[in-house]
């Protein structure tokens, strides 16, 4: 009885020191965009919203707040028809080099961010093409269409062929079949993988941080506004930032939820 | 319906083959299927009847052979305008839709007007007894009601054939019953052409106008459903439609359509369909239904309705309702069964007590002995 | 029908291969050719002199300093990934195992919030706590532990510590994905047969965990050698560690020829660790990416 309640104990206490683990440095970072400081340090001088007022009145921040938006936007309308196009391809064909490709397109997700980036910079710059919005969202693509194929081919795996052969045995022509039928079956992954794709991108800095050139998202703007120095500022900015990540990320989970991917 | 084949062919395939890298899965297949006939393929699975009905609907296109409906070759005709209609295995009514979508995506596809279509499917919901349901979503409905909903999607496109890829296989036995009954009055009803398949032969036998039955690729017999139940031309349709009793032996002579075969068991004189000459090796099939037992074994014993009589020792009885199941354990071990019906007259041996097995040889039949 | 799936597969492999291409693979090669180039003036690139040539990494292999920063990076993400292992797994076990069904979802949300936190976000939090102004600094003065502030920063340890606190969470998802699917009877049956504890853990849990582990392993891995925010957060301008290192190749030195065989150098490291992690446990790409 007693070794069972050792057990319990020490159970709990693991939770607790992991979970204070987890939250104090967080809790740190709120707590310090509502001190009344010029610094974001301690003591505790009293409660002030004048950080985040400082959000609005700052048009680096907000300008790489709207880049972040759109790119995010640009990497949901580029990564999620390559994601799910490929999805068919790869769960419903056999062809030679099916093994290559499949690899090919997951290689991503094991590549750290900075090769992907660094890469692209070369070809691109080969290319003749700056860096700026339009490279970061497509370096972005790169391993972000990678989650979108595997959530999208999740869902497709579970599809029963039998009901688009019914649709063409019913007269529709096999691409009819595929939108009318197949697409509306595959739209809660699609609609869960958009989420997830856009916190990704939204998200990212080290695939960013090399193709962004002179222009900024959102992460990119804290990482330089952190080198310049700390300021209370960031800690408020960094709290919306984990607000609206965290909403996101909660969404994700109840769509993939939904979804069954 | 009494002779199928004088009516005009709806569906013809010739010689059609169809390998799976070296697997035959189809070979040589040829049959005709009448104008509003209800036509039933029967085999085990793995015999080919499911690849013959997809290359019907245009899934699969045959390596060799050809398929004409209503007299046109379909090879290269794809699924989406053929003249045929799928009921698949699994029914694959569309989950997102409800049941008044599900029904009308044929005429959708056709670009038939809403407002036909609006009629046309109240029409089709009256027929399959199901008037008010088009607003139910799919998985409100039960197994027996979905059916019928697949049946109506399919017909509403008014095909020439309707394919039927075992449709009942995922039903109870009660509802499996019912809705044979219910499947054979809709057919009637709109007189369409069915291709049903199937390996229940209670469902083959019950339904159909004629029944191939199919083993390996080949089709073994087509014949009306009494043909095949009692005139069986192969040993593998002798073993798998109904229940038989088998007993190998040599035949000895053959006189005015008889055949007199030795058995271990002794003289049996029975049918000679395939006209077996004497010398060969050959078996012989009784049904249990066709045997009558009595009690008693001594060769003094009265033989009740039969030339043919095998003694032995009545070794089980199970009393299943309607009929008297017996099983019979011959002199040289054979073991056979004994159908009865459940009637008052009916006077059982008593178990364990000698007994002999009667028929006459109008009830069975010889057929070569060869590979089942 | 044959031909039919033909143009499908055609149709289906145009936006699958302009993908692979142009943003995988030949970004990937033309990286790989800089690296094997000299740097030289704009006007000479494409000329008779632009061969190929192995000098940058040769200069990798003899200048220590490039070498020692790949090999305490190296070392560094080795170390996250073990530690991240230790530190995870209970968590993991007691997620899948030990909690109760209503615990568990509330568990899980807990840990996956700061999950979704951006490791800027989760790194900028220890820059706070660590400065010498700090949190830690001020809870050790407010004890009288220490007279004179203490920097903590500028130390390999204190980035080795963040990497830990940033990556730590893509190892327990995976773990927990792989101990729920364990048939909690097996770990009962051995234990009714008289198995302790520790030869449960052996034989039964940790066999059965290999595929999370080596999921999470090459995550964990994969972000700590490819960092530049944790150690450009922690461990200052004194500190250079291999990531930091490109980007300079890049943007300050601009000798994009040496930069891209750095990164190639950390291409190859990556593929060498998931290839030689798989092959250690006798796994196979896909069965490892579909456990998490």
């Amino acid at each position: 009885m007693t070794a069972r309640w050792l057990a319990r104990v020490t159970t709990l206490l693991y939770v607790g020191i992991f979970l204070l683990y987890l939250y104090v440095p967080l809790a740190v970072v709120a707590a310090l965009a509502f001190n009344d400081s010029a610094m974001p340090q301690f003591p505790w001088r009293g409660l002030t919203l004048q950080w985040f007022a400082a959000i609005v009145q700052d048009p680096l921040l907000l300008r790489a707040v709207g880049n972040s938006v759109l790119v995010g936007l640009a990497v949901v309308a580029l990564s999620i028809p390559l994601g799910v196009t490929t999805a068919f391809l790869l769960v419903r064909y056999r062809f030679p080099g099916k093994g290559l490709l499949y690899a090919l397109v997951l290689s991503p997700l094991v590549t750290p961010g900075v090769i992907l980036g660094v890469s692209m910079l070369i070809f691109f710059d080969s290319l003749g093409l700056r860096a700026g919005l339009p490279t970061a969202v497509l370096g972005q693509t790169s391993f972000i269409a990678s989650f979108v194929l595997l959530i999208a081919s999740a869902r497709l795996q579970k599809f029963d062929r039998s009901l688009e052969e019914a649709a063409q045995d019913l007269g529709a022509t096999p691409l009819r079949a595929v939108l009318l039928i197949t697409l509306p079956y595959l739209r809660p992954a699609i609609v869960a993988a958009c989420v997830v794709a856009f916190l990704l991108s939204f998200d990212n800095f080290n695939t960013t941080f090399f193709l962004i050139g002179n222009d900024t998202t959102l992460p990119i703007q804290i990482y330089t506004t952190v080198r310049l120095g700390l300021s209370p500022t960031i800690n408020a900015i960094s709290v919306v930032f984990i607000v609206l990540t965290v909403a996101l990320g909660m969404s994700t989970e109840f769509l993939r939820r939904r979804a069954g991917t | 319906m009494s002779d199928p084949h004088r009516r005009d062919v709806d569906v013809e395939l010739v010689n059609v083959t169809k390998r799976y890298h070296d697997i035959t899965a189809v070979a040589g297949v040829a049959l005709d299927v009448g104008r509003g006939e209800f036509f039933s393929i029967l085999g085990p699975s793995g015999c080919g009847k499911t690849t013959i009905l997809r290359m019907i609907s245009g899934f699969i296109d045959p390596d060799e052979g050809e398929i004409l409906i209503g007299g046109r070759p379909m090879r290269g005709v794809p699924p989406n305008r053929r003249p045929t209609s799928l009921i698949f295995q699994h029914l694959a009514l569309f989950p997102l839709m409800n049941v008044y979508d599900n029904i009308a995506f044929g005429l959708r596809m056709r670009g038939v007007s809403e407002r036909e279509i609006a009629t046309r499917v109240a029409a089709k919901l009256d027929l399959i007894n199901l008037p008010g349901y088009g607003s139910k979503r799919v998985d409100e409905l039960s197994g027996g009601e979905k059916q019928r909903v697949a049946i109506a999607r399919s017909l509403i496109i008014e095909p020439t054939v309707l394919l039927l890829d075992e449709p009942l296989g995922a039903l109870d036995l009660k509802l499996r019953e019912h809705m044979k009954e219910e499947l054979k009055a809709i057919q009637h009803r709109v007189g369409t052409t069915f291709i049903y398949i199937t390996h229940d032969q209670g469902e083959a036998l019950a339904m159909s106008d004629r029944v191939a039955v199919m083993s390996r690729g080949r089709i073994e017999q087509i014949g009306t459903p009494a043909e095949i139940y009692e005139q069986p031309q192969t040993q593998f349709v002798a073993y798998f439609v109904g229940e038989n009793n088998a007993i190998a032996g040599r035949t000895v002579a053959v006189e005015d359509g008889r055949v007199v075969v030795e058995t271990p068991e002794g003289r049996l004189v029975c049918r000679n369909p395939e006209r077996l000459e004497a010398g060969r090796q050959g078996l012989v099939f009784v049904r249990p239904e066709k045997l009558r037992c009595v009690a008693g074994n001594e060769p003094g014993v009265e033989t009740p309705g039969g030339a043919n009589a095998l003694r032995g020792t009545l070794e089980e009885v199970f009393y299943e309702g309607p009929v008297v199941r017996m099983r019979v354990r011959l002199a040289s071990g054979r073991q056979m069964a004994v159908v009865v019906p459940n009637v008052g007259t009916t006077v059982l041996p008593a178990v364990g007590g000698p007994a002999t097995v009667t028929f006459s040889s109008e009830d069975a039949y010889a057929l070569p002995e060869g590979e089942p | 029908m044959s031909g039919r799936t033909a143009a499908a597969v055609a149709v289906l492999s145009i936006p699958a291969l302009l993908w692979v291409l142009l943003l995988l693979v030949i970004p990937q090669l033309k990286m790989l050719d800089l690296s094997l180039r000299f740097m030289l003036p704009y006007d000479q690139v494409g000329t008779a002199v632009d061969v190929h040539t192995l000098t940058h990494y040769h200069a990798f292999f003899t200048t220590p300093l490039y070498w020692k920063v790949f090999v305490k990076t190296l070392y560094a993400a080795v170390a996250v990934t073990v530690v991240s292992f230790v530190a995870a797994f209970p968590i993991a076990y007691i997620l899948a195992k030990v909690a109760a069904t209503s615990w568990r979802r509330r568990l899980l949300i807990l840990i996956l919030i700061p999950f979704w936190v951006n490791e800027i976000v989760r790194t900028y939090a220890w820059l706070l706590i660590l400065t010498e102004q700090g949190v830690f600094n001020q809870i050790l003065g407010t004890l009288g532990l220490i007279g004179e502030p203490v920097s903590y920063l500028y130390r390999d340890g204190t980035v080795i510590l963040g990497m830990t606190y940033a990556y730590m969470l893509f190892m327990i998802f995976p773990l927990y994905a792989v101990l729920e699917s364990l048939d909690t009877s097996l770990i009962e049956a051995a234990q009714d047969l008289g198995a302790s504890h520790l030869r449960v853990l052996r034989h039964i849990i940790l066999p059965h965990v290999v595929p999370g582990a080596v999921a999470g392993g090459i995550m964990v891995f994969m972000l700590s050698v490819g960092t530049f925010v944790v150690p450009s957060f922690l461990g200052g301008r004194g500190a250079v560690w291999f990531v930091e290192l490109i980007y300079r190749r890049f943007y300050d030195a601009l000798n994009w020829n040496l930069g891209s065989a750095f990164a190639f150098i950390l291409l190859a490291l990556s593929l060498l660790f998931v290839v030689g992690l798989l092959r250690l446990f006798g796994l196979s790409v896909r069965r490892v990416i579909q456990s998490p």
